[in-house]
């Protein structure tokens, strides 16, 4: 047992140390959200409580919006997760070049977003390098027939990009569970002749779960939220890019509070998705 | 995995990374490139160095720097202390306190920014340095505090304790015991933070002073427009992720030099 003094001095440092944290977190963080919450349920003077967030529901383009988010951030993320794990499999044994090869895995996490989207605009944009080898090959005629894969439409473009960035986040964390992983159970499962999927299925898989869960979790928050990579690389409308648009609406008298409201389902969404992440993260602790 | 299938996978994930950065670099140092060629008809790595010296982009570079050292510095001296109580404390309630501060980090940037546009109001500061560098500490902060209490989860305090036992002074027991034993980490910590900072657009772009040109404010309206040319856009991607490049070579070069102080081998 910790003498009495020292369990004061304990606490003295605690609050010592994380005083200036939540002041700066109260004035910057939760006044601003505050604001947000109070801007969304009053219209004017007059308190309005969930009319706005009822109206979302028959509202086409809030629909579409949250649609369009909900189905890029889970297209992501999944395809994410599955080429992680594979990579991260690949690259778990000792073998020439696997230096440089663990390098290179991990070298689109230090390029930041906006850079990431601008090497998929060169690449894929209708006058990118694949239109321009599509029409060396005979593919098309001309570079309006190459589908519009960078600012148009389709998706493709933002997937593409997140991949990208979120393969090698979740990876990392993936090989890092693989390396220190005992190989006996793998080893034992297979001598006992079951075949490499179902061992990788019953054995591996439960090993590394938790990490590709939790790195999940972070990347579908981030895909759901992010507003600079969607607004760059396609025409249609994310949450973030109508939180933005509806913000700086000048036709619409409602358009701020109305902009704060939608904003707080994007909060709502990333923060239980980031609390479904800690408590894995805590479950993987205990 | 047998060596085929993984050399395949290794390959393609190889090629998957290294491509789009030649595509990048090949724009940006072509002296000319007319669709539909596949490869530059020229180069030209002059227009690479007039890019990087342009006077408004000299302004935007030094811009961003400062500021993002000035978020790094302010981060690392709010977050130093929780981190270290994180890593080295056990209490009742620390998992509720590391979430708190861990939130901003899970917030996308657009749910807050319009919110605090009235706070800064209110304290006289919007649109202000002040208002750009607190915003962005705001954000910041729980990256720093992230990376240091993971140091500090295999910090040994009884070295500490015992230089205070022999009568060291904390700053000589700072620089001489704790500092050397968290460099590495230390110094991830800031470049993370730097990054973050460094890529933060929404924020910089609505509570900066308009008289600020940074990178990030400067390349999201060149992605967004139809009249810029893949050759302007391709060096100022470049222009914004030379600090990564930095960034990833030092980490590296640190982790690795640690590892083989510590008798690491990995």
């Amino acid at each position: 047992m910790k003498p009495e003094g020292i369990v004061m001095n304990g606490r003295t440092r605690i609050v010592f140390a994380f005083l200036p944290v939540i002041t700066i977190l109260i004035l910057f963080y939760f006044w601003p959200l505050l604001e947000t919450i109070e801007a969304s349920v009053h219209r004017g003077d007059e308190f309005i409580g969930f009319e706005r967030f009822i109206g979302f529901l028959s509202d086409e383009g809030f629909v579409n919006a949250f649609l369009f988010s909900t189905e890029l951030a889970i297209l992501s993320t999944l395809i994410s997760a599955v080429s992680a794990v594979i990579i991260a499999m690949a690259l778990r044994d000792t073998f020439i070049g696997k230096r440089i090869s663990v390098f290179l895995f991990q070298t689109n996490i230090s390029i930041p977003h906006i850079a990431m989207a601008t090497m998929v605009i060169l690449m894929l944009a209708p006058t990118g390098w694949f239109s321009a080898l599509s029409y060396q090959m005979g593919w098309i005629d001309n570079w309006f027939e190459f589908p519009d894969l960078a600012k148009g439409d389709s998706m493709f473009g933002v997937v593409f990009s997140f991949v990208l960035k979120f393969t090698p986040f979740v990876g990392m964390a993936v090989l890092a569970v693989l390396q220190s992983m005992s190989r006996d159970y793998e080893l034992q499962s297979r001598s006992l002749g079951v075949g490499r999927i179902r061992t990788f299925i019953h054995v591996t898989l439960p090993a590394i779960l938790p990490a590709v869960v939790s790195t999940s979790m972070i990347v579908f928050a981030y895909a759901f939220g992010c507003y600079e990579v969607p607004n760059v690389l396609v025409r249609r409308t994310t949450l973030s890019m109508l939180v933005y648009n509806t913000y700086y609406d000048t036709y619409n008298p409602d358009c701020r509070p109305e902009a704060f409201a939608a904003a707080l389902v994007i909060a709502v969404v990333t923060i239980s998705v980031s609390a479904i992440y800690l408590y894995v993260t805590r479950r993987k602790r205990m | 995995m047998r060596s085929v299938p993984r050399s395949f996978i290794v390959g393609a994930m190889a090629v998957t990374v290294v491509f789009p950065i030649i595509i990048l670099f090949g724009w940006a140092t072509a002296g000319s490139w007319r669709y539909p060629d596949v490869f530059p008809s020229s180069t030209d790595i002059g227009r690479l160095v007039d890019y990087f010296t342009q006077p408004s982009i000299m302004d935007a570079m030094v811009n961003s720097v400062e500021l993002s050292l000035l978020v790094t510095l302010g981060s690392l001296v709010l977050g130093y202390l929780p981190a270290k109580v994180l890593g080295t404390m056990e209490f009742r309630g620390k998992t509720l306190l590391r979430m708190v501060v861990l939130l901003p980090a899970l917030t996308p940037g657009i749910c807050v920014v319009f919110g605090m546009i009235p706070v800064f109001i209110e304290m006289g500061i919007y649109r202000s340095y002040i208002s750009i560098v607190l915003g962005q500490i705001t954000f910041c902060l729980p990256y720093m505090i992230l990376t240091l209490s993971s140091v500090f989860e295999n910090f040994d305090e009884n070295y500490e304790r015992q230089s205070a036992t022999l009568g060291v002074d904390k700053v000589s027991t700072f620089v001489h015991v704790t500092l050397p034993r968290i460099r590495s980490g230390l110094i991830v910590g800031c470049m993370y933070t730097f990054m973050v900072s460094w890529s933060m657009y929404l924020l910089t772009y609505e509570l900066s002073p308009n008289t600020l040109e940074t990178v990030i404010t400067m390349i999201m309206p060149m992605l967004t427009s139809s009249t810029v040319t893949y050759y302007t856009l391709a060096l100022t991607a470049i222009v914004f992720f030379a600090p990564s490049l930095l960034f990833l070579v030092v980490s590296s070069f640190i982790i690795r030099s640690d590892n083989i102080n510590s008798g690491g081998g990995t």
